[in-house]
């Protein structure tokens, strides 16, 4: 889509998988299934490495969610 | 309901975070918190990914492999619980869900498999991740056809189910 929204979301980690939880703006929503069958949401790769840093510098990170959080960013 | 109960007791018995059996069990905690606030019912899989964690930390806190005095509290974020049954499927197919009870900005939560995330942070900077309308507009109708939805919650994504069913037909013209 080209509506851009500014991003914020959390990640919930789990052993293999993780549930990444953004919110998105109610106009974006509405513009995303009110168009052609081609819109479609774009999370970026810079956004999902920002919020793996605010998710490192979280003092209420858990110890093993700070072990995936940084194996991750070290990959970036 | 019960079964919501039964799982607040549990939690409470074994001092565990709703937040840190949701990574245990591999559930997302807004689902998870709505399940227990009897406003979401979960599917089978995470029903038995749930019980199944419960299980194994209620044996790991009564069980004989415990080096120290069994009074003493384990710290469960800390805590790895291996499953089996919980390794399979690696594959990445749209799983997600909605909430549009927290705030005025709707929650969409996605399932994404570390394997998945790992290339796409190793990758390029033009990678993304990718959220369709057709996979959106199938989990709004999963969500009005879940009985246990919250009457708010079943609003709003009827409204915009019906907005998606109005204007399908000529969108793509």
């Amino acid at each position: 889509m080209t509506d851009n929204f500014a991003f914020t979301g959390d990640f919930r980690f789990t052993e293999k998988d993780c549930w990444l939880e953004f919110r998105i703006p109610m106009r974006v929503l509405k513009s995303l299934i009110n168009g052609p069958s081609s819109q479609h949401l774009q999370v970026e790769r810079h956004e999902i490495i920002g919020l793996l840093r605010i998710v490192a510098a979280n003092p209420n990170t858990s110890e093993s969610d700070l072990t995936i959080v940084r194996d991750l960013l070290k990959r970036a | 309901m019960i079964i919501a109960t039964k799982m607040a007791e549990s939690l409470r018995l074994l001092g565990m975070t709703q937040l840190c059996l949701s990574r245990l069990a591999r559930v997302s905690n807004v689902r998870l918190s709505r399940f227990l606030g009897g406003s979401l019912e979960l599917r089978p899989d995470e029903m038995d990914r749930l019980a199944a964690t419960l299980h194994n930390c209620f044996m790991i806190q009564k069980g004989d492999g415990r080096l120290a005095s069994s009074n003493l509290p384990i710290d469960w974020d800390r805590m790895v619980v291996s499953d089996e049954s919980t390794v399979g499927d690696v594959s990445f197919e749209f799983e997600g869900d909605f909430d549009f009870c927290l705030d005025r900005h709707p929650v969409l939560s996605v399932l994404i498999p570390l394997d998945t995330l790992k290339s796409l942070v190793s990758a390029g900077p033009s990678r993304f991740l990718k959220i369709t309308q057709s996979e959106v507009v199938g989990l709004l109708g999963l969500l009005v056809r879940n009985p246990n939805m919250s009457e708010d919650n079943r609003a709003v994504a009827q409204s915009l189910l019906d907005l998606a069913c109005n204007q399908g037909a000529g969108a793509d013209d």
